[in-house]
């Protein structure tokens, strides 16, 4: 009877723990996630998700039984599916689309540059990856979390370093989290009181037919230069069809609210599920962290200082503080951007304007994400 | 702590060669070439894109204007088609007579005299253009702009 009870008690998840204390880490790791989600709100509907499955992934078991996200024939290992082959980041960026409005990045197409300059950080931190010794396809997926962008992220991962998933995806969705932690410094440091009390004119009103017609073009011009963008970028402008054509407001619904929201759930979940700690604690996903961190900083900073830039050659200004809403954190960076303005000037409305930065970051992230996987193919 | 000043100085004598290697790494797995083409393509795209979309209010523009030109082209093609429809909207419904107008106020502009438009509807041969024109002032289709120049109504039209 001893010997059963002892048989028992080896084989529960206490006995492991013991065994292995970095389970414990990633439980902590998962508790502090739920934790911010919950009591900071921050980015709760990806961090609760998220944390919890980081406990549920860490929670140690008796390998071999088909409980456990590597573990062929298990649940969590068909629902792990949807990332490993990139369905739920595309399911994401269809409930993206169908929420995203384009209209004051239509009435103000040179924002969109902001976009475009927010994607250095991105090439920087592929440089600096490989730089430290990280294969090209490694290093890759590792510089396309200075997008800012989780599905982006998770997408190319699981085409290019499906073994990096967890880090990465944690990195990323930290750093999207972190977003009033980790910009607003940088903002300040780029910019003088002078810059970020730069008031932006009202835009122009864009036609129903200008909105209609929007997608259609995006997804030609964007899809025909990076092909391999199109599961993300087809997806983004055909729910922004369905938004804006005006007679699938059913399919515009479903896409912004049950899709997109069953698809976060699975994908937040199944990533957290993922970090198990015999996996993922190692010296490469320290160094992922550290490079994640590195590419954010560097987007924010290359979209301040391109604003910048521009400012040198136009007559009308543009706040500079726009510059760091290039990155595609959808809508945390625009809303810090924002939140900055108003403290400086409590009239100062910069969200809308902030706002196209945001939603061109998510196009011109998605492009780069294309482009890195057409290179390493 | 002797330990770990001792790495950071290691590290130090060290990084001129860490970064002899870290850039070795880069050019091996062709990292500049990627780099570049990548931030030029990115860069490029999204221009291109912020450029067709800036100038997507003068394509509708021209379309419109393409598609109106068409529509007077239709009305003077067919002016005997129109006759009974505009007969048969005058007893009953004036804005439906002063919709196939609306070519023609467009094609006058803002402001016009009404003798523009009484010589424009008779080229087109629409039918009874004096009563309909005595209609539409009555109906505040045409507005008098004083000097004998008028506009139309494009609330009602």
């Amino acid at each position: 009877m001893v010997d059963l009870l002892l048989q028992f008690l080896s084989n529960t998840g206490y006995y492991f723990l013991y065994q292995d204390p970095r389970y414990i880490l990633m439980i902590t790791i998962g508790c502090t996630f739920v934790y911010l989600g919950i009591a900071k709100e921050y980015e709760p509907l990806l961090l609760v998700p998220i944390g919890f499955g980081i406990i549920v992934g860490n929670i140690p078991f008796f390998k071999g039984f088909g409980i456990g996200i590597y573990e062929d024939n298990s649940v969590f290992h068909y629902l792990y599916f949807g990332v490993t082959t990139g369905i739920y980041p595309s399911i994401v960026f269809l409930g993206l689309g169908a929420m995203t409005d384009f209209s004051s990045l239509l009435a103000r197409p040179k924002l969109m540059l902001l976009g475009a300059a927010a994607q250095m950080g991105i090439f920087f931190t592929l440089l600096s990856a490989l730089a430290i010794g990280f294969l090209p396809k490694e290093a890759a997926s590792i510089a396309i979390i200075g997008g800012a962008d989780g599905p982006t992220s998770i997408f190319l991962t699981a085409k290019l370093a499906p073994h990096l998933i967890g880090p990465i995806a944690i990195a990323a969705y930290s750093y999207m989290a972190l977003i009033p932690v980790i910009q607003p410094p940088i903002m300040r440091l780029l910019t003088t009181r002078k810059e970020r009390l730069i008031r932006m004119t009202e835009p122009r009103e864009v036609s129903q037919k200008e909105l209609l017609l929007f997608p259609v073009i995006a997804v030609l011009l964007c899809c025909l230069l990076a092909p391999t963008a199109l599961p993300l970028l087809g997806m983004l402008f055909l729910g922004n069809l369905f938004k804006v054509c005006g007679v699938t407001d059913r399919l515009a619904d479903s896409a912004r609210t049950a899709i997109i929201d069953t698809a976060t759930i699975l994908l937040g979940f199944t990533v957290g599920a993922s970090t198990q700690a015999d996996v993922f604690v190692n010296p490469k996903s320290v160094g992922i962290f550290f490079l994640g961190a590195v590419a954010f900083s560097i987007a924010t900073a290359s979209g301040v200082i391109f604003a910048k830039f521009m400012n040198l050659f136009m007559k009308e200004k543009i706040n500079p503080l726009l510059g760091a809403s290039g990155v595609s954190a959808v809508p945390g960076s625009a809303r810090e951007v924002h939140v900055m303005g108003l403290k400086e000037d409590p009239t100062n409305f910069l969200l809308m304007h902030a706002m196209a930065c945001n939603s061109s970051g998510v196009i011109g992230s998605a492009i780069c994400a294309g482009i890195l996987w057409s290179f390493l193919i | 702590m002797d330990r770990a000043f001792d790495i950071v100085l290691q590290f130090i004598i060290n990084l001129p060669l860490i970064t002899q290697k870290g850039l070795q790494n880069i050019s091996d797995n062709n990292g500049w070439a990627m780099a570049i083409v990548g931030a030029i393509t990115v860069f490029s795209g999204l221009v291109i894109l912020a450029l067709t979309i800036s100038q997507l209010p003068n394509l509708i523009l021209l379309l419109e204007k393409f598609k109106k030109t068409n529509k007077v082209d239709e009305i003077s093609e067919t002016p005997t088609s129109l006759k009974p429809d505009v007969q048969e909207y005058l007893s009953t419904d004036i804005n439906k007579v002063a919709n196939l107008y609306r070519p023609l106020f467009e094609k006058l502009g803002d402001s016009f005299p009404l003798s523009a438009l009484y010589d424009l509807s008779q080229k087109e041969k629409l039918p009874h253009p004096h009563i309909t024109i005595t209609s539409f002032r009555e109906a505040d289709i045409l507005i008098s702009k004083g000097d004998g120049i008028f506009t139309w109504n494009k609330e009602l039209v």
